[in-house]
């Protein structure tokens, strides 16, 4: 096959150089009337999402929190926990009852106290007349009683019980995570060149080659350089400890694509840098491995689905290194990302009700043949490093 | 008149600058966004944005000979065409293989009327129509036309070689029939 021979579709181009079409009607009135300003797209579907999200998960906290459970209270020390069960009541009830009792056998010391008080004003007044009385004192003031000694409270020993037990831990059970995720991938590169038409054109879609196409040539050079990033990601999570260990883990998570597209045919060099955001909802199974005092360590992992949000792509376009057209591009690409999870992490309690955390971990996203080249498609799995501050209830 | 004198007359200000501009584009630039988009109502609202953003940007224009405002302004129209396409999800990239067997396709394309041409080719489905003429007419590689699309780069290729063989198919039947004639 030659392949100097010049291919049927360049002809095209030629051919329709100076065709023209009449103009719709009244374009130019439209034009010349209409200079209005551009209107303002409105992004920030996603940041409402967010809003929404972090107003559900402060209502569910408070719902939560207006319905707690009493909490039991351990002393933890690594695996044996030294804890004191007691049963206050008992013993309370108890002193209480004895209590009681005093009141109630102090109680006639008190009345007679009136009528003392009577007798010796009248007693003051009869003096010179009366004998001396009797001290009031001895008939009004009985004898104290002592408690019977079976009525002696004396806490049981079989009330008060000290027990060595395993580790009961001191897990909150809704932690409210902000975090930051970066990525420890390097940029993903993507470089496509070659003359004439590249070879993945020649194969059809049922994997056959099509015949005719191998003889045609554009002979034009051209090399394009992709080069993707994502950057660091933000999170709003919502984590339900459902036990002491296992728990669960949602929430949302914002990400943006990168890529830069440099395309070299000849002396002209075009440039489009594209951006794509992401929303992503996780749902992670969480798994407490240890509680040592402020300390804590975990596990986590799951799926997570992301939908694309927004787009921005810029064009420029240069002529012999100068730049001769530039465009921007805000219409919608559609992508849905599934993508599994994991990691490890360390959670330093630094308040009552806040603690900081660390988290190492991997993401690997699935194929899709109906996403766009980005970070996701050439690099599918990515190492990750998280920090960021939960709020305990 | 030259460009050069056009878009001088233009910045100085003359009120009847702007209409000759429009008489000397408006019919070209109306065939590239038909050939984009298919509905008329549709073509005269990406036109009249586009003239504007046109018009606005011919104070920074550099010129840079003769056809360099053709070229710019066709360019701004087919970005605003996709757009337009994007942005209403219009495009349906479609699978469908012709029905045709192959063929040896003819490197030399027989004679045909630029308004059959370019009728011809606004029948194509959207998907292959578009790729087709970023291919083709505005000379991008598979790879650009990927990422201002939002595809894979062997969904375009794929969409191109069917455009490409559904065209000339119906450009081969065009010419049986009007060559008997």
């Amino acid at each position: 096959m030659n392949n100097s021979k010049k291919d049927w579709t360049d002809q095209l181009p030629e051919l329709l150089e100076g065709y023209t079409e009449a103009e719709p009607e009244g374009l130019w009135d439209a034009v010349r009337s209409a200079m209005e300003p551009e209107r303002r797209r409105v992004k920030g579907a996603w940041w409402f999402a967010l809003g929404a999200a972090a107003a559900a998960a402060v209502a569910a906290i408070i719902f939560i929190r207006s319905a707690a459970p009493s909490e039991e209270v351990s002393i933890a020390s690594g695996d044996l926990v030294a804890e004191v069960v007691a049963e206050p009541e008992t013993p309370i009830i108890a002193e209480e009852t004895a209590s009681q009792e005093q009141e109630k056998e102090e109680q006639p010391s008190e009345e007679p106290e009136a009528p003392i008080a009577q007798e010796e004003i009248v007693s003051d007044v009869v003096l010179e007349e009366t004998a001396p009385q009797e001290p009031v004192l001895e008939e009004v003031i009985p004898e104290k009683k002592e408690p019977a000694p079976e009525e002696k409270i004396e806490p049981a020993p079989e009330k008060t019980v000290i027990e060595l037990k395993k580790s009961r831990r001191q897990v909150p059970r809704i932690q409210v995570g902000v975090s930051r995720t970066g990525y420890l991938a390097q940029a993903a590169v993507s470089t496509t060149s070659g003359v004439g038409i590249p070879s993945f054109a020649v194969t059809k879609a049922d994997g056959t080659t099509a015949p005719g196409l191998s003889m045609l040539s554009r002979n034009k050079t051209s090399t394009t350089e992709g080069t993707h990033t994502q950057s660091a990601r933000l999170s709003l999570t919502l984590r339900v400890n459902l036990t002491s260990r296992w728990g669960i883990e949602t929430g949302l998570v914002s990400s943006t694509l990168d890529s830069r597209f440099s395309t070299t045919v000849g002396n002209s060099l075009s440039e489009t840098t594209r951006s794509i955001d992401y929303l992503g909802i996780p749902v992670y199974i969480t798994y407490n491995l240890l509680e040592w005092k402020s300390l804590g360590l975990y596990l986590c992992g799951g799926p997570m689905y992301e939908f694309s949000v927004g787009t921005s792509t810029e064009s420029r376009t240069y002529i012999g290194g100068t730049l001769t057209g530039s465009d921007v591009d805000n219409s919608p690409i559609n992508d849905r990302q599934l993508s599994l999870n994991a990691a490890a992490g360390v959670q330093l309690k630094l308040f009552r009700r806040g603690a900081l955390f660390l988290q190492g971990g991997g993401s690997y996203h699935f194929a899709n043949d109906d996403s766009p080249e980005s970070f996701y498609t050439e690099r599918p799995f990515s190492p990750n490093l998280t920090v960021g501050y939960r709020f305990l209830f | 008149m030259s460009e050069r004198e056009l878009l001088e007359l233009i910045r100085s200000g003359d009120p009847s600058g702007m209409r000759m501009f429009y008489d000397r584009y408006a019919g070209y630039l109306t065939a590239v966004c038909s050939r984009y988009v298919v509905d008329r109502s549709a073509v005269k609202d990406i036109l009249q944005e586009a003239f504007i953003k046109i018009f606005k940007g011919l104070d920074s224009f550099e010129y840079r000979g003769e056809g360099s405002i053709k070229a710019w302004t066709g360019r701004i129209v087919v970005n605003d065409s996709l757009k337009y396409l994007k942005g209403s999800s219009r495009i349906e990239f479609i699978d469908e293989i012709p029905d045709s067997p192959e063929e040896e396709e003819e490197e030399v394309m027989p004679a045909i009327p630029p308004s059959v041409l370019q009728e011809m080719i606004k029948q194509l489905p959207d998907g292959y129509r578009t790729v087709f003429n970023l291919f083709v007419f505005e000379k991008k590689p598979h790879k650009e036309i990927a990422v201002l699309l939002g595809i894979k780069e062997n969904s375009s290729a794929s969409q191109y070689f069917r455009a490409r063989a559904l065209l000339a198919k119906n450009i081969k039947d065009y010419w049986k029939e009007h060559e008997q004639q």
